[in-house]
């Protein structure tokens, strides 16, 4: 098993205090309290990350959001590990996710 | 699949110019002022309410904390994301923490406009706990006299400057602003130092306009246009801002509609009882939210303002400097009676900044 191989197993969940709002078609994260919220960000996400988003409220491993990543998108499933794991670092970075397992 | 996950922050230029041009075109009321509330412990010489706001707390007959939290819920569905909560002072309206909590859950980006006489231990408590995109801040002057010319109440200086100290104590995002008029003009500057010194984001204005009640005694107030913009353009950054815009804004053609800002299109204003209108100084068109939906006022009777065209001989038809005056039918209507008669104080403004900007120009920049 190889370091992406365990990376899938993991559970992350969205932090609380990160509200998602819909507007215009665009999914926008509002941090409501902590850090981001001190610093006036806000992060939209485009249609495949807004995906993983809201697969993330089922607290589920990483290894079933990205079977289900090509069934919802025309992708092969190395492109979608890329994006799953480009996604997930990403939010890790932002502080907008928690890891539960 | 390039980028395709990719998270955009708030500073990505090219997601903001998009993501605009999406709101405008479908007519997203993304930003909203709540006014809670007319009441006020200052009495400024200069305040747009008059004297309304120097009544006793039972006059105001005011929507109360329900309706204004049903009010923030169908805002949020009709994709309200920028809220400023303003007044009169709303940090005295009863149940303000409330009110501003259920938007901030909400996710709404939250500003509030304050004197900052009211800052005690629960609203910092809260401001910490869920920090507004910024507190907005008037002052009016740099000494407690000049400050209290203004304000009419004694005290009020160094209520307002602990409120500020405090604020910045614990690291609330404050913002210092004060109206430019007769009264403070020769402490401008060490307001503005004083902004600089306390490393906070400071603005000003001193287009000064007459009070919603029709009462124009505040325009008595006003400085003479060339010196409010010398002020204006004595700061660098200010200069640079405003040459930047205009550069930006030349070649743009003059809009054929009336109101050509975002009143009405992506911008709405709801006042203390409950009442919609596409900003604060249009009277006209209203919506009685006590009577019916958001989405019914924004969709049926907000238009209205911006189905609006100018007439023919409308006097800004062909002006270039629209751009630089700060045009606003709703501000003509207050100062002349009528939209389309334009505030000679205004067109002064704008061609004082034209002339700065030209000179700047031919100066070579900075």
């Amino acid at each position: 098993m190889n370091l992406k191989d365990q990376t899938l197993k993991k559970v992350y969940k969205k932090r609380e205090e990160i509200v998602s709002r819909s507007i215009a078609d665009e999914t926008i994260l509002v941090p409501i309290r902590g850090k981001l919220a001190d610093m006036q960000k806000i992060f939209s996400l485009n249609p495949v990350a807004d995906f993983i988003w809201n697969k993330l409220d089922t607290e589920m491993p990483l290894e079933s959001i990205l079977d289900q990543i090509p069934i919802e998108f025309d992708v092969d499933e190395e492109t979608a590990r890329e994006d799953l794991f480009e996604f997930i670092n990403d939010c890790i970075a932002a502080d907008l996710l928690e890891q539960v397992v | 699949m390039a980028d395709s996950t990719k998270i955009t922050g708030s500073t990505d230029r090219e997601f903001i110019h998009r993501f605009n041009m999406k709101v405008a075109g479908n007519r997203i009321p993304l930003s909203g002022t709540l006014d809670l509330t007319r009441q006020c412990n200052l009495k400024c010489i200069h305040c747009y309410l008059g004297k309304d706001c120097s009544r006793s707390k039972n006059d105001f007959h005011e929507a109360g904390t329900e309706k204004w939290l049903e009010i923030i819920d169908e805002i949020t569905d009709a994709g309200c994301l920028h809220l400023l909560i303003t007044g009169g002072e709303p940090l005295l309206k009863k149940d303000f923490l409330n009110i501003y909590r259920h938007a901030k859950m909400n996710g709404l980006l939250v500003t509030v406009f304050s004197n900052g006489t009211c800052i005690d231990d629960t609203i910092i408590d809260t401001f910490v706990d869920l920090p507004p995109q910024a507190i907005e801040i008037s002052l009016y002057g740099a000494t407690e006299d000049t400050f209290e010319r203004i304000t009419g109440v004694k005290g009020s200086f160094q209520k307002c400057i602990a409120g500020i100290r405090r604020l910045l104590d614990h690291g609330i995002n404050l913002k210092l602003k004060t109206i430019l008029m007769s009264i403070n003009r020769h402490e401008f500057s060490d307001i503005e130092h004083y902004a600089q010194e306390l490393g906070v984001k400071f603005r000003f204005d001193a287009a000064l306009f007459p009070c919603l009640n029709g009462d124009q005694s505040p325009l008595d107030f006003r400085i003479h246009p060339e010196e409010a913009v010398n002020k204006e353009m004595s700061n660098t950054e200010r200069r640079r801002e405003w040459q930047d815009f205009y550069n930006k804004m030349k070649d743009s053609p003059v809009s054929d509609s009336l109101y050509d800002c975002g009143a009405g299109l992506t911008a709405f204003y709801i006042d203390p009882h409950a009442k919609m209108h596409p900003c604060l100084m249009a009277a006209e068109p209203e919506y009685d939210l006590l009577h019916g939906d958001f989405k019914t006022g924004w969709k049926e009777v907000m238009p209205k303002i911006i189905s609006r065209q100018k007439s023919s001989d409308h006097p800004c038809i062909n002006c270039k400097k629209t751009s630089l005056c700060g045009y606003c039918p709703a501000f003509f209507r207050l100062e002349n009676g009528v939209e389309e008669i334009c505030s000679d104080y205004l067109c002064r403004i704008g061609n004082e900044r034209f002339k700065a900007i030209c000179s700047y120009q031919v100066e070579g920049g900075i």
